[in-house]
């Protein structure tokens, strides 16, 4: 197919980035808009009592619910 | 041909009947009309004397020779007749093979007709312009219906012919060029039928030098006469063919009769503005070179509101015919003349040549003003049935008078492309509004987005299956987890995850009118990196006005992305609503989740979100399509 239009053009650069990028993200296990949040464990959690068990996490208190 | 010789009867001089078929010969000598009265020249008998020819510029001559079909023929004689229009030329074609025929010419055309036999046509009082009937095996349509004049002839003549007789006619058009004369003598009822075609000059006379038989045509002025209002000169550039032409000066209509002084038509009340090409101006298009040679103003008036447009007539050097340049809000359109025999109805719309055409407007514009000089009897105030039929960059127009209906065919010119034309130093004119035809910018993008926004479709169906056919959804974690009366924290057993991938933690609990919230984290053992997370299961139901509503899920899921290989120990904090009750709705404070970790898992919302993502700028370009489509037609009758 002949593409003539400058759009035509334009949005076939775009496909090929969507479409690249749909089959990228599902490889390496990318999830859009997730809530997760990466942090380092401090290394003295294992060896403390109860180690992750009673460690303080920062996710605490939760606000949902009827 | 048969040649058969003869005296005059009313000079004596010696006339020929050059063809067999020939019926009336024109004394070259005293201009009589000479009729044999049976089939051979031993009885003649007078029928009037005929007027001098009126010159109109015509590249044919009687003697001229050419062929049809592989028959050859000669011109050997023309009539020439008038409807109050101007003279036109009738050509008697004599074949070789004895077979005859007319040769009309109009707008750089020649129509061949032979004589049909006569069918069962209706009376010439009962026809109307744009009666569409059958005949023979085709479908004809009338285009034109007047009388007309006898004005003069030279040479033979297939038919007895009175000079300054008034004779009627019906002209007629169909499909693939044909065209034909209804000719209904002097009387009411039909006398002869003549079908043929519409051709081009050299399809007839291929071996015919016409430009040297051609008399000249000047693009300066040739003829210089008064004008009878002011007195200025004014001069004609077709003084063969100029019917109308306005004072240079004054700028009064004037008329032209040959061999007589300009009369004065109509004292100017509204004077032309300066027009975007001068007349006398040329350009090159389509292989020919056009001179302008008027300017002519209409408008309409719709809702109390005048649109006004110009037209300019422009003649071919090469090809002899007759062009508009039309001009509004300062989009221009070249205007040719159809075939009506070639335009077919398609309920409100118009077919010509495969294209469908759009009912646009019906109006009665009304001409304004005029400059230059025209050939046919133009008045300022005549007014006509106009109605235009789209299909962009092309519009398909039809003029109706009570005599006549005539088709055109626009083709959407940009300024640019006119100053191009006509060699100007810049652009003619400024746009502006969406005209009519003017093709829609943005529909070759539309087309070519929407068409790969399909492939691109297709292409992301068949991605999406391969991924989630090869996703492998694994089970990495599963567990149950009773409540009890205080928050513990659970720890899952060690699990693996073998390669780099995204993960799903599900959570089903059994809440009623009550929640789950589940804070949870994904240790990597290895790195000590946690991921960490929060959850929720959240189900309500109940009666409100005698209507059963619910909300919320016994289930939920949450997804983390891109999470290394490694070994990974799972932490869920989990909270929960222990009052179990949103207002009268009691509920059950849930006792148990069950915790379900997968690998690798393929996410159709991504999908989604992908065909969403390929199908946006379809959308926006199909959106700007269709508002320049409502900016054309709200100029229409069909504004909305």
């Amino acid at each position: 197919m002949r593409l003539e239009s400058w759009t035509g053009r334009l949005y076939l650069v775009l496909v090929v980035f969507i479409l690249v990028g749909y089959a990228g993200c599902q490889v390496r296990g990318t999830v859009i808009a997730s809530a997760q949040e990466e942090m380092p464990l401090p290394p003295e959690v294992k060896s403390t009592r109860g180690g992750y068990r009673t460690h303080g996490f920062w996710i605490v208190g939760y606000q949902g619910g009827k | 041909m048969t040649s058969r010789t003869a005296n005059c009867p009313s000079c004596g001089a010696q006339v020929e009947f050059k063809a067999g078929s020939s019926l009336v010969t024109v004394c070259p000598y005293c201009s009589s009309a000479v009729g044999r009265v049976g089939g051979d020249v031993g009885e003649l008998e007078i029928l009037g004397k005929v007027a001098p020819l009126a010159a109109i510029g015509s590249p044919l001559h009687v003697g001229l020779s050419g062929t049809w079909k592989g028959r050859g023929f000669t011109l050997v004689g023309r009539l020439q007749l008038d409807y109050g229009q101007g003279p036109w030329n009738e050509w008697y074609a004599a074949f070789d093979d004895g077979d005859w025929g007319w040769v009309a010419e109009a707008q750089g055309k020649v129509y061949l007709t032979f004589p049909r036999p006569n069918a069962k046509l209706p009376p010439y009082a009962d026809w109307r312009v744009g009666v569409r009937f059958t005949f023979s095996t085709y479908t004809l349509v009338a285009v034109e219906r007047r009388r007309a004049r006898v004005v003069s002839a030279e040479g033979d003549l297939p038919t007895r012919v009175t000079p300054g007789a008034t004779v009627h006619y019906v002209d007629v058009e169909g499909p693939g060029g044909i065209f034909g004369t209804v000719d209904f003598g002097s009387g009411e009822a039909v006398e002869a039928v003549y079908l043929g075609h519409q051709l081009e000059y050299a399809e007839l006379f291929a071996g015919a030098d016409l430009s040297t038989t051609a008399p000249s045509e000047p693009a300066a002025l040739v003829v210089d006469l008064k004008c009878p209002q002011c007195g200025a000169t004014v001069g004609l550039r077709t003084p063969d063919e100029a019917l109308r032409v306005s004072c240079q000066q004054c700028e009064a209509v004037l008329g032209v009769e040959k061999g007589s002084p300009l009369f004065l038509l109509q004292a100017v009340k509204r004077k032309a503005p300066k027009p975007h090409l001068e007349l006398g101006s040329a350009g090159k298009y389509r292989g020919d070179k056009w001179t302008v040679y008027a300017q002519l103003g209409r408008s309409v008036m719709v809702d109390g509101v005048r649109y006004a447009w110009e037209e300019y007539l422009v003649r071919g050097e090469r090809s002899r015919a007759w062009r508009w340049l039309m001009v509004q809000n300062g989009h221009w359109s070249w205007v040719e003349p159809v075939s009506a025999g070639e335009v077919e109805s398609k309920g409100s719309a118009m077919g010509y040549k495969g294209r469908r055409y759009r009912h646009f407007q019906t109006s009665s514009p009304t001409v304004d003003y005029l400059r230059g000089e025209l050939y046919w009897k133009v008045a300022v105030g005549e007014r006509v049935t106009a109605t235009d039929y789209v299909c962009p960059p092309l519009v398909l127009s039809q003029e109706v008078s009570s005599d006549e209906t005539v088709w055109s065919l626009g083709t959407y010119l940009t300024p640019a492309e006119v100053q191009q034309i006509f060699g100007l130093p810049k652009a003619p004119t400024q746009t502006f509004g969406v005209a009519a035809n003017q093709p829609n910018p943005r529909a070759r993008g539309r087309a070519e987005v929407t068409r790969l926004a399909g492939f691109a479709s297709a292409a992301l169906v068949a991605l999406g299956l391969v991924m989630s056919a090869s996703s492998s959804n694994r089970v990495v974690y599963a567990g149950q987890h009773a409540l009890g009366t205080e928050p513990e924290v659970v720890l899952s057993e060690r699990f693996r995850l073998d390669e780099r991938g995204n993960v799903e933690v599900k959570v089903t609990s059994n809440v009623t009118n009550s929640w789950l919230y589940l804070a949870g984290a994904l240790i990597d053992e290895s790195t000590d990196k946690v991921q960490s997370f929060g959850v929720e299961v959240s189900y309500y139901y109940g009666n409100t006005g005698g209507e059963s509503w619910s909300e919320g899920s016994r289930s939920d899921s949450v997804f983390l992305g891109e999470i290394p290989a490694g070994d990974y120990v799972l932490r869920l904090e989990p909270q929960w609503d222990k009052a179990a009750a949103l207002g009268q709705f009691r509920g059950t404070p849930p006792t148990l989740y069950d915790v379900e970790v997968r690998s690798d898992v393929f996410l159709p919302s991504h999908w989604w979100l992908a065909l969403l993502a390929v199908w946006l700028l379809p959308l926006y370009t199909v959106i700007r399509y269709a508002m320049f489509e409502h900016t054309r037609w709200q100029e229409s009758d069909h504004a909305t």
